[in-house]
């Protein structure tokens, strides 16, 4: 008995993580755009990204970067005053904008979803 | 020097990375990496442990290169998979019944008993499955690999739209996988010619391979046929290539099937086609007009008749079209 609501238990909390990151897959080109409006390399954002609560994994994140940056959504500048020369990413003006929309499109979705929430406790 | 784990993970990235990519992110990557260990041990990880804990968060270095050079990890896409289904199941079912149902003849033919033209057919016949099916999977990875490469192929093909819906009892319009199927069936029918020569499921007592087609054939009937199959599937693609009805094409078609249909049943009337060196004693078929001639040309007139009307029905459905504008036979074809 106990161990069958255990399994179950688990199933669901693997549900929970399958649908949470389909759900969290695309914001984070949103929040790379956001973030990299003050130049960042690639573990330092990931580490921030952390921080502000949209955690990625980083294998995910640095081929990412460089996706954007060829759609010419990030800029990059490589930085050798420093002991370890690392590759600084800034978010370009096309990629100002298309946060920008991104951002709003986050929000009405949230809108939207609130908005149904509140519809369906009032059944 | 000795060679470190990450410069192994590293060297496994970027071997499966574009060259002209390699540098930089080999460059990138490793200041990634250094700084994931340098914060680990920061808080008090052993350097070797924080390296293999950085190292396993990364992942499994093909991955990690699939998704640096986006490539696609499935041979066959979402986008071709149907095609690639449809192909398969249509070889097969047109391929494989017939290859058994003419070597138990064959065998039977020459002597075999039952159970022996029964049971030896079916090796030969799941071997050429496994050909088929290879060479059918190869052609749509190479399609798909293809697609892939243009970026803009999903939207330079015709949207879908409700017009392509065809009715229960309706032909379904021609598609290119269907010229696909085609052409693996075309190239295993000239296979299967050339091997019968020297691999044949009958043998002389010398054990040398008794081909199952005359071998006097080959002076001018085989080369002749192959060329009509060559042309037949040339139209084809033609006709799919100008999406709509055109009378030309269609003629080709009538007159390439009946080039192909009329003289082989011409032949098998004549018991030209078969080998008479397959069966010992004076059997059917050495005899002319005998009952295996009859079925040749009762499924060659089978043939005949439904690749004539398939042609010239589309006609039909093309001229609804001119009259109706609202019918979805008539957008169905274009």
């Amino acid at each position: 008995m106990c161990v069958a609501q255990y399994r179950v238990s688990v199933k669901e909390s693997e549900l929970l993580d399958a649908h949470r990151q389909e759900l969290r897959r695309g914001s984070v080109v949103l929040a790379s755009l956001l973030a990299l409006r003050t130049p960042g390399y690639g573990y330092g954002l990931l580490e921030a990204l952390d921080r502000a609560g949209v955690p990625v994994a980083a294998n995910t994140l640095y081929p990412l970067l460089r996706r954007l940056e060829s759609q010419g959504l990030l800029t990059s500048e490589w930085d050798t005053s420093e002991a370890r020369p690392r590759k600084f990413y800034r978010t370009s003006q096309d990629g100002v904008r298309l946060a920008r929309a991104l951002l709003r499109e986050w929000q009405a979705i949230d809108k939207a979803l609130t908005r149904l929430d509140v519809e369906g406790s009032e059944l | 020097m000795t060679i470190s784990l990450t410069d192994r993970y590293v060297a496994a990235t970027v071997r499966h990375v574009p060259e002209k990519h390699r540098r930089e992110i080999e460059r990138e990557l490793r200041a990634a990496i250094a700084d994931d260990i340098d914060a680990r041990t920061v808080h008090g990880e052993a350097p070797a442990d924080a390296e293999y804990a950085a190292l396993r968060e990364l992942g499994d270095p093909t991955m990690l290169a699939a998704r640096y050079t986006r490539r696609a990890v499935a041979l066959i896409g979402p986008d071709t998979y149907p095609a690639y289904i449809h192909a398969l199941r249509a070889s097969c079912w047109s391929v494989l019944p017939i290859l058994y149902v003419v070597l138990v003849l064959v065998l039977r033919a020459h002597g075999e008993n039952a159970w022996t033209a029964i049971f030896r057919p079916i090796g030969i016949t799941l071997t050429v499955a496994m050909y088929l099916a290879v060479g059918v999977t190869g052609l749509f990875a190479i399609a798909d690999r293809r697609r892939g490469d243009h970026p803009d192929a999903a939207v330079l093909a015709e949207p879908w739209t409700p017009d392509r819906l065809t009715a229960v009892d309706d032909p379904r319009p021609a598609r290119w996988s269907d010229l696909i199927a085609e052409i693996v069936l075309a190239a295993v029918l000239i296979v299967a010619l050339f091997v019968q020569r020297v691999l044949s499921p009958v043998t002389t007592t010398g054990g040398a391979a008794v081909p199952i087609i005359n071998p006097a054939l080959w002076a001018f009937w085989v080369p002749y046929f192959i060329a009509v199959i060559v042309l037949a599937l040339v139209v084809k693609a033609v006709d799919l290539r100008l999406r709509e009805w055109n009378p030309i094409t269609a003629a080709a078609t009538t007159a390439l099937t009946l080039a192909g249909t009329v003289p082989l049943s011409w032949l098998f009337w004549q018991a030209q086609v078969l080998n008479h060196a397959l069966t010992h004693d004076t059997g059917a078929l050495p005899a002319s007009g005998s009952w295996i001639a009859w079925l040749a040309i009762l499924v060659l007139a089978l043939i005949t008749v439904a690749s004539l009307l398939r042609t010239w029905r589309s006609r039909n459905r093309n001229r609804a079209g001119d009259t109706d504008v609202g019918s979805p036979y008539a957008k169905a074809e274009r």
